[in-house]
């Protein structure tokens, strides 16, 4: 028998369920328990902490192994590029698996959530036709340890990795006054240090002139990666005789020739500025909480990041500390990549289910690494909301519902309503779910509504 | 032998749907259908269904053809080399952008692509092209008792084989208007799928009753991972059934259909996702498998002035499994015609179904004229 909707919940539940469903990736049914006791440190005992590579990530080829074949591939025409392509077609796959497998199966569904949202910020897409390779071994060697250190140590790793430097062309980019270009090569490739400054950094609304664009494309001439017929093929290798000599002037300052410290210095200079923290704590801010953050919220990121010296776990901290961030209202609605995850834990799946998670994310429009090159999906969560896509969204639910409902045979749905969503599921909805006698139709109604829907 | 009960049912409903009965529509309007039946033991064979006439030129796009862009317009999809562009298959015919999941099994050298299939039908009704895909006769015959698929079984020597509805759900109209009473609080959500719901309602009401009806077997590629994991987990038991069959509507793409993203790119993730489920749910018994992706028409090449497509001739079939000898794409690629409309079928549903039978099931060329009666000369194809 069904019990009766609470007249009365403890405080402490609400912040359970928020922060499952906000920050996480929702709840096993009767896991708001646990959580109830600390939600805040449940959230934050699960990023801070260095990454523990998860094993079945530890078998996929790294980008060393990778990248020497691809810019043969390359070298060699279009033709070798498209036999690349195919040969590594059933890897793409096995790591889209994998990854989506690591998630289903992750104790941390906080840090697997911020993972994604960093892979996403620096989008290495598997739609870039050239780049595609790398894109999960990008976030398994750049993202992944890197989330909770300093902003600084995340960009320049992201801006010296292959994948980066391939896709933005920059591996070939030759200053004019350089030794290679004064002989007549130069090929100054600005896309870099445009992508730096407009996506990675102060973002697309932030005060960047074309100067600045310019002169930190010059700093970043060089700045390639070793082919196989060099010393440690695949890795960043700077090349002194294709840097653009001269001082550069970027951000109201003059940088002295210093070669590959040039850059590095710009990278320090731009990772430290205000806006720069203030793009960042908005984009998360974004992805997590709601669309239009208060600014209550961002001065509270902003404070935990520099207050730990500008480091991203600093950031995440000061997002999940902030009682801006947990306003009971679900002001977001879903990614399809959050309903499938979601989805999966209310329903027990594991990794074991890492097909079926992958094909709800490509029916949705998801799938891992296909998001836009260079510009991620965008955090706006309207973007997820077309009338089509809802409906396929509900679609899907109720596929998915038949295929869990008999694993809850006997079960009452609106007991499991309350036990996965707690507070959130409101009394309409528990109504119509006690009422709802067919297991699978209930169980695709629970994941139609609006508490399951939105975050 | 006793008669399959879910073709049977199967078959008399589609005949109360030529009859025009609406009633009769809503017992098969729904879901994604899975049936089973027995087999040969060590060669499975799954027959995947595309209802209501799949755009083969965004599922298998002919890009190379040198009008390709200019017949395609907004339909386009980015060439190979750009960012999500077709994944190139052997230089002339590609697949979807949407359809990674499928290109590991061609690199394997385990699928065949048939750009230009269409069933012997040249009519105007989408119903009775698909009855004659089923049927395997040369041309519509409203008397016609059984189709290739039974013929076929009985031919591999599976007197009585049971067929079973595993999945068979009623549409999603109950789903929608439980979900709306639950949005009267949320603006958001309640305009959304109003707005959905009214747009599903005039594309249902600009089709003729024979589209509808055609596209209405399985609304949903969403289903369709779902039921391949059920079908590979059946087809693996031990004394489970080996013969599949799903059927899977929704590809009517009159409206909106979208080129690399969109609607219908979903959909096609869906058919490529799923199908890789089940690859990767039979594991090493997908070795032994044949898997025959079909649908019986085509449609147009270009987009008519809604974004969408008008029902063509020439579209895609697909045989996949471990049981082939390479990759390759099947018949003559034909040149995309100047006017836009159907696309010539230059492999005919027989002969290239015929081909793949006689080859999983060793099936003689005589019990293969069994099957498909009145013929004539096949061609055949080497898989």
């Amino acid at each position: 028998m069904a019990v009766p909707y609470p007249k009365k919940f403890p405080p402490e539940l609400l912040q359970a369920a928020i922060a499952a469903h906000r920050f996480g990736y929702g709840a096993r049914p009767g896991e708001l328990d646990g959580i109830a006791a600390d939600p805040q440190g449940w959230l934050i005992t699960q990023i801070d902490q260095p990454e523990t590579p998860p094993p079945v990530l530890a078998v996929l080829p790294d980008s060393t192994s990778i990248v020497p074949d691809l810019l043969d591939a390359i070298q060699a025409g279009p033709e070798a590029l498209h036999a690349f392509r195919r040969r590594l077609a059933g890897m793409n796959r096995r790591e889209a698996l994998a990854h989506t497998g690591t998630t289903l199966a992750s104790p941390s569904p906080f840090r697997e959530r911020l993972i994604r949202f960093w892979s996403n910020h620096f989008a290495v897409s598997d739609r870039d036709p050239v780049s595609f390779a790398l894109s999960h071994a990008f976030e398994r060697e750049v993202i992944r340890p890197r989330i909770t250190g300093t902003f600084i140590q995340m960009l320049t790793a992201v801006v010296r990795h292959p994948a980066v430097l391939i896709q933005t062309d920059n591996r070939l980019s030759t200053g004019p006054i350089s030794i290679a270009g004064l002989k007549g090569a130069p090929n100054l490739i600005d896309t870099l240090a445009r992508v730096i400054l407009q996506n990675y950094t102060l973002g697309p609304e932030g005060a960047v002139k074309t100067r600045d664009i310019v002169e930190l494309a010059k700093m970043l001439t060089g700045w390639s990666v070793a082919g196989s017929d060099e010393d440690a093929p695949g890795t960043f290798r700077f090349r002194p005789l294709w840097h653009e000599q001269k001082k550069k002037f970027f951000f109201r300052r003059y940088y002295p020739e210093a070669g590959v410290l040039e850059a590095e210095a710009a990278l320090d200079t731009v990772g430290r500025r205000e806006d720069t923290a203030r793009h960042l704590a908005i984009s998360m801010a974004r992805y997590f909480v709601t669309d239009s953050p208060p600014d209550e919220l961002i001065s509270d990121m902003l404070n935990g990041f520099t207050g730990k010296g500008n480091s991203l776990l600093g950031m995440a901290e000061g997002m999940v500390r902030s009682p801006a961030a947990w306003h009971p209202q679900q002001a977001k609605v879903k990614t399809p990549t959050d309903f499938v995850f979601s989805t999966a834990r209310l329903f027990g799946w594991g990794s074991a289910a890492a097909p079926l998670a992958l094909a709800g994310l490509s029916v949705m429009g998801q799938a891992p690494k296909r998001f836009p090159v260079l510009t991620g999906w965008p955090s706006d969560g309207r973007a997820w909301l077309s009338p089509q896509h809802l409906l396929e969204r509900l679609q899907w639910g109720a596929a998915a519902a038949r295929e869990a409902a008999p694993v809850f045979h006997g079960a009452d749905m609106a007991d499991l309503g309350l036990a996965t969503l707690g507070p959130l599921l409101s009394p309409v909805t528990h109504r119509r779910l006690s009422v709802t006698s067919d297991p699978a139709d209930a169980l695709a109604l629970l994941l139609a509504s609006p508490e399951f829907q939105r975050r | 032998m006793t008669r399959p009960p879910e073709l049977s049912s199967n078959r008399i409903d589609r005949r109360r749907f030529l009859a025009g009965s609406v009633a009769a529509a809503a017992t098969v309007a729904g879901g994604v259908k899975l049936s089973l039946a027995a087999g040969p033991t060590d060669r499975p064979l799954i027959v995947i269904m595309l209802h209501g006439a799949p755009d083969g030129q965004a599922l298998t796009p002919i890009y190379s053809d040198k009008h390709y862009a200019d017949l395609r317009r907004e339909l386009t999809l980015p060439p190979p080399d750009a960012p999500g562009g077709i994944l190139d298959l052997d230089g002339r015919v590609g697949l979807h952008p949407s359809a990674g999941a499928l290109l590991p099994i061609w690199q394997a050298g385990r699928m065949a692509v048939a750009p230009a299939f269409a069933s012997p039908y040249r009519g105007t009704s989408a119903l009775e092209a698909q009855a004659v895909l089923e049927s395997g006769l040369p041309a519509f015959n409203p008397k016609a008792t059984d189709g290739w698929l039974d013929r076929a079984v009985a031919a591999a020597g599976f007197e009585t084989p049971v067929w079973r509805p595993a999945f068979g759900k009623a549409g999603d109209d109950a789903l929608m208007a439980r979900s709306m009473a639950l949005y009267s609080e949320d603006g958001e959500l309640s305009g959304l799928l109003q707005a959905a719901l009214t747009a599903r309602a005039t594309e249902r009401a600009a089709q003729s009753e024979d589209v509808r009806l055609a596209d209405a077997v399985g609304l949903h590629a969403q289903n369709l991972a779902f039921a391949c994991l059920h079908a590979g987990m059946a087809l693996i038991s031990d004394n489970g059934p080996r013969t599949a069959r799903i059927d899977i509507g929704g590809w009517t793409t009159q409206r909106q259909q979208g080129g690399a993203s969109g609607p219908l790119s979903r959909r096609i993730a869906g058919l490529a996702d799923g199908i890789a489920v089940l690859a990767d749910t039979m594991g090493e018994f997908w070795e032994g498998a044949m898997m025959l992706v079909l649908s019986a028409q085509g449609r147009s090449i270009s987009p008519n002035t809604q974004g969408g497509t008008d029902p063509g001739l020439g579209g895609t079939a697909l045989v996949l499994g471990g049981t082939l000898s390479k990759s390759q794409t099947l018949g003559d690629i034909p040149t995309l015609p100047e006017d836009g409309d159907a696309l010539p079928a230059t492999v005919d549903s027989r002969a290239l179904i015929g081909s793949a039978l006689a080859r999983h099931w060793s099936l003689s060329p005589g019990q293969v004229r069994t099957i498909f009666p009145n013929a004539g000369t096949l061609p055949s194809y080497s898989l």
